[in-house]
């Protein structure tokens, strides 16, 4: 499907809207759903302080914590079949190397859940993790591929929203 | 319409708890879906335009009630809403001849809560206990706030403008609606966010106003 470029401005109303719509799950629902994925505490607990991380953009505070915690969750229950077939600790591992290919400053706030999880970036900013290259018989795709089809709109929505900081500041 | 599927088997439910109540589609909607929807929305877009107060009302005729975008599935099966997002074109405004009325004021509705304890913590930050760079950052935060809060009080104090206002939102996003500047969802997203406060006008058109701008 061919998708013209978004504009800054409507990245800005997207990352407001995406806002709004995590700041309706409240934080201690987000938190039961994901101990109930059955990840390992680690990474769960990581994955639970990635929730009160906030920057400022598009003229406002965003909890983009909650946001990327959202949609993460969203990829998960869209892929019931890769979750059975590869492990949980897969899929939410795809998830967060799509987010880190696809968006170059949310490094530092990944890191942590990316080394409980086992995936590295290497210097030359390819990610790497064991299983990513993975593919379910009946699925044309790797499960890499698929996450980043999944965020592929997020990514973008971020990468232009975000932008303009000259530093993003993760506050919490 | 209604071609909403749950995908999910009772051996996977596990990993869906209660408490979020969230319609997975199997497909994305076609073409025709989406200008039909395009269509709904056009329609309820210009009710509000003529009875900006009615908003319950009018929303309630087209199922578009419900908690926030994520409103139950009878919103979503109205509407055809789907999970994955749709593509959608931009066009240039030139030679498209949008005449935007500017509103005088846009009225965010809610009430001014949480500016007692925006002073508060301010006071036990200024008093020290803690490391100055986080004192910082929280007073700029509060400092945003505030100026939320200002805003929002600003624009009560004209009510008599309020109904010209709204309706020349409305308009407003009719037209980016129609130029395909926003999507289905978004257009959707909005209105269900002014309805219950969690966007102020002013916010929303300001938006409006960059992405036509832009």
């Amino acid at each position: 499907m061919s998708t013209k470029k978004l504009s800054r401005a409507q990245a800005n109303l997207k990352v407001a809207l995406l806002d709004i719509d995590a700041s309706q799950y409240k934080s201690h629902e987000l938190f039961m759903e994901l101990m109930d994925l059955g990840l390992p505490k680690e990474v769960a607990s990581r994955l639970h302080d990635l929730l009160t991380k906030t920057a400022y953009a598009a003229g406002k505070t965003i909890h983009i914590g909650k946001i990327i915690i959202v949609k993460i969750l969203e990829f998960v229950k869209a892929h019931p079949f890769l979750v059975t077939g590869l492990g949980v600790g897969a899929v939410v591992g795809s998830a967060i190397a799509a987010l880190l290919t696809g968006i170059p400053f949310i490094g530092p706030l990944l890191a942590p859940i990316a080394a409980a999880l086992g995936i590295t970036i290497t210097v030359a900013g390819a990610v790497i993790g064991h299983g990513l290259d993975k593919a379910l018989p009946g699925f044309g795709q790797t499960v890499a591929e698929i996450a980043q089809e999944f965020f592929k709109l997020i990514v973008e929505i971020f990468n232009l929203a975000l932008s303009d900081a000259p530093q993003t500041r993760w506050a919490s | 319409m209604g071609f909403l599927a749950s995908v999910l088997d009772p051996a996977f439910t596990s990993y869906i708890t209660p408490h979020t109540s969230k319609e997975l589609t199997t497909m994305a909607p076609t073409a025709e879906e989406i200008k039909a929807k395009k269509k709904k929305l056009l329609k309820v877009i210009s009710k509000l335009e003529k009875n900006p107060n009615d908003i319950g009302r009018i929303l309630g005729e087209f199922g578009m009630t419900g908690i926030g975008m994520l409103g139950g599935a009878a919103a979503a099966a109205a509407l055809g809403t789907s999970v994955a997002p749709i593509g959608w074109g931009i066009t240039t405004l030139t030679g498209f001849g949008m005449v935007v009325a500017a509103p005088v004021t846009l009225v965010a509705g809610a009430a001014v809560v949480g500016g007692a304890a925006a002073y508060g913590i301010a006071k036990v930050v200024r008093n020290g206990g803690s490391q100055e760079g986080k004192q910082r950052e929280i007073l700029q935060q509060l400092y945003r706030d505030l100026e939320e809060l200002r805003k929002r009080e600003r624009s009560h104090a004209n009510a008599q403008k309020m109904d010209e206002s709204k309706s020349a939102f409305y308009r407003l996003l009719k037209q980016a609606l129609d130029a395909n500047l926003i999507d289905n969802e978004d257009a959707e997203s909005i209105i269900k966010s002014i309805q219950d406060d969690s966007m102020s006008f002013q916010d929303a058109y300001s938006f409006l106003k960059d992405i036509l701008e832009s």
